[in-house]
């Protein structure tokens, strides 16, 4: 009643945790990762990516504030330490990719052709990248031809994270489902920034960071249901979902499936937890199937909106 | 289905049965806990509150049977919230993390000094209890900013206590307010007399902790350090000096607190010499003085 396939790739229930949210070997202390639909890893560079200075988080009212800023051991580390563990639990694996260039993003995914990786989130849209990172996500024609250069690279299922630091998110969806991804997930975090009065300084080293949590949800609910008019690839919705409710409505917006964060930040077991809160509101509202949901949703009516 | 959940939760909801005041700005906390926190660990603890939504990591302060206290200074919303709670009132904390103090090579008989500045001297209580328990002798120095605390509890572990306040309190102020508070004590403690004992001359006692680590030669086996990082870093080329390793804990601002986020990394040197990232919360928050990159 929990299956849902993306992209051709069978996942055992709709729910995955949120790249840069998730740490298989931290995680394991308290629940058995391979009961999630897929697991997707931090976002992994062609090489070793230092990250941020520290103070790298910061509250905020209902979310936080992150600047880590992609530390990451490169690929090659990546497949020889990390990703056997991950493959051990027998679902789905996704890897994040990042990037400075197009070149580096083709050549990342390149690597992990060889692997036998499930799927390959192309990541054009983490705010706190000074150099291209936010350039890619927040342009169509950006958006477009790095996805296209990456999907040259690769057959695996291609999904591709949407940054929100945009004025037409529709436009972006298109933009990459014309250039060749197979699925899209969103949304990232919204960009933010704090100042701590007392000391006349921002909170974070890197001034600006990527704003996560429960504050951003009506945003990314929103985004999912413009982009479901727009496209007709996957969705793998996510931003705040806290409970099973809340991934409830990503999936009535228009989502194929959803993705928990900043809860498992909070509580390592969020992702257990959320995915039984869904089985016990299928439960409660009598639907046997996460395309039941969906069709709700799409009942829903609506049109697609027009803004000035 | 979907279960598979480990027996132990992250989390869990415990009573508070005493939380007071010790100084204008720091509180003590004790809760009715049943797990077993080492030396050096920090529990989070939740408000639960929609606009506050990040636990804070707070240093264990003492560990009894079935009992958890914590110390920690009033400093932002989160913490002026958590002074608010009541005994009888379940707050919700975290299962011990962090990798503690490395203390099972020490042998009876043993000495180690604990070198604490201000909010940092909470947690090296713990560590003095358990050492005492495991017949190490102890000596403290500790630094003070204003109005000391937990000195007394020190003491009762049988450890020489020095300690030093940050000026422009003098010691003669503070030395008549600490009397009038052990004359009305009903434990019975001449504290007056105990701080006599313990400080040789009055007016030497204001500076900074580092100023009275460097006071004098300390012959000990081991070395524990805790407190703000400019006063870690000092320390650490103090003992070097003297030809002593040293353990410190450091802090950073944490995300999840258990290694998922990679947001409170510091930077420290491994075996080899190369500078690495490492997460404050499970590779720490406890490493060498002699390994950290002060200037990260």
């Amino acid at each position: 009643m929990l299956e849902v396939q993306i992209a051709g790739v069978n996942w055992k229930n709709p729910v995955t945790v949120a790249s840069g949210t998730f740490s298989a070997r931290e995680a394991v202390r308290w629940y058995d990762p391979g009961c999630l639909g897929a697991l997707t890893a931090k976002g992994v560079a062609i090489e070793a990516w230092e990250g941020n200075p520290t103070p790298r988080i910061a509250e905020t009212w209902g979310g936080m504030l992150n600047a880590v800023g992609l530390q990451n051991p490169g690929v090659d580390s990546f497949i020889e330490q990390e990703l056997p563990f991950l493959e051990s639990f027998e679902t789905p694996v996704i890897v994040n990719l990042a990037g400075h260039s197009i070149e580096e993003y083709v050549a990342v995914a390149s690597r992990l052709n060889e692997t036998a990786v499930a799927m390959l989130e192309l990541n054009i849209s983490c705010p706190n990248i000074k150099e291209g990172g936010i350039g890619f996500g927040s342009d169509p024609d950006m958006a477009a031809r790095v996805t296209e250069a990456v999907r040259q690279a690769t057959q695996k299922p291609l999904i591709v994270k949407l940054t929100p630091n945009v004025g037409d998110i529709a436009a972006i969806a298109r933009a990459v489902e014309n250039a060749g991804a197979d699925a899209i997930s969103m949304i990232n975090t919204l960009l933010g920034m704090r100042i701590d009065v007392h000391n006349v300084k921002p909170v974070l080293a890197n001034w600006t960071g990527g704003l996560s949590g429960p504050a951003i949800k009506p945003v990314a609910v929103r985004m999912v249901w413009q982009v479901r008019q727009a496209v007709s690839l996957p969705i793998i919705g996510m931003g705040g979902i806290m409970s099973g409710e809340d991934a409830v409505e990503f999936l009535m917006a228009g989502a194929n499936a959803v993705a928990v964060g900043t809860a498992g930040l909070l509580d390592p077991a969020a992702p257990v937890r959320i995915l039984k809160e869904i089985e016990q509101f299928m439960e409660l509202r009598h639907y046997k199937s996460v395309e039941e949901i969906r069709q709700a949703g799409r009942m829903m009516g609506g049109r697609v909106e027009r803004h000035g | 289905m979907t279960k598979q959940l480990a027996s132990n939760p992250f989390s869990k909801r415990y009573e508070i049965i005493g939380h007071s005041q010790l100084t204008e700005a720091v509180w003590q906390l004790v809760l009715a806990y049943d797990q077993k926190a080492e030396p050096g660990q920090f529990v989070k603890l939740y408000l639960d509150e929609a606009d506050l939504l990040l636990p804070r990591p707070i240093s264990v302060c003492r560990q009894e049977e079935g009992k958890l206290t914590l110390v920690y200074a009033v400093r932002g919303e989160g913490t002026r919230r958590l002074a608010r709670r009541k005994p009888g009132q379940a707050l919700r904390v975290s299962q011990p993390l962090g990798k503690g103090y490395k203390i099972d090579y020490l042998q009876k008989g043993q000495t180690a000094l604990l070198i604490g500045g201000g909010l940092g001297i909470p947690p090296l209580l713990h560590l003095a209890e358990t050492l005492a328990a495991r017949e190490i002798g102890l000596t403290t120095v500790l630094g003070f900013r204003a109005d000391t605390f937990l000195l007394e509890e020190f003491q009762k572990t049988g450890a020489e206590v020095n300690f030093i306040i940050e000026p422009p309190f003098s010691f003669a102020e503070h030395f008549d307010s600490l009397s009038s508070a052990a004359a009305s004590s009903k434990r019975g403690t001449d504290f007056a007399a105990v701080l006599r004992e313990m400080s040789a001359e009055k007016e030497a006692l204001r500076g900074q902790v580092t100023d009275l680590l460097a006071s004098r030669q300390w012959e000990v086996d081991a070395c524990f350090a805790c407190g703000p990082k400019a006063m870690l870093q000092k320390v650490t080329a103090q003992l070097a000096e003297m030809g002593k390793p040293v353990q410190v804990s450091l802090e950073e601002r944490m995300g999840c607190g258990y290694g998922a986020c990679v947001g409170c990394v510091c930077q420290v040197l491994d075996p080899t010499g190369r500078a690495i990232r490492r997460k404050v919360c499970v590779d720490g928050p406890v490493f060498w003085g002699s390994e950290v990159i002060w200037d990260a």
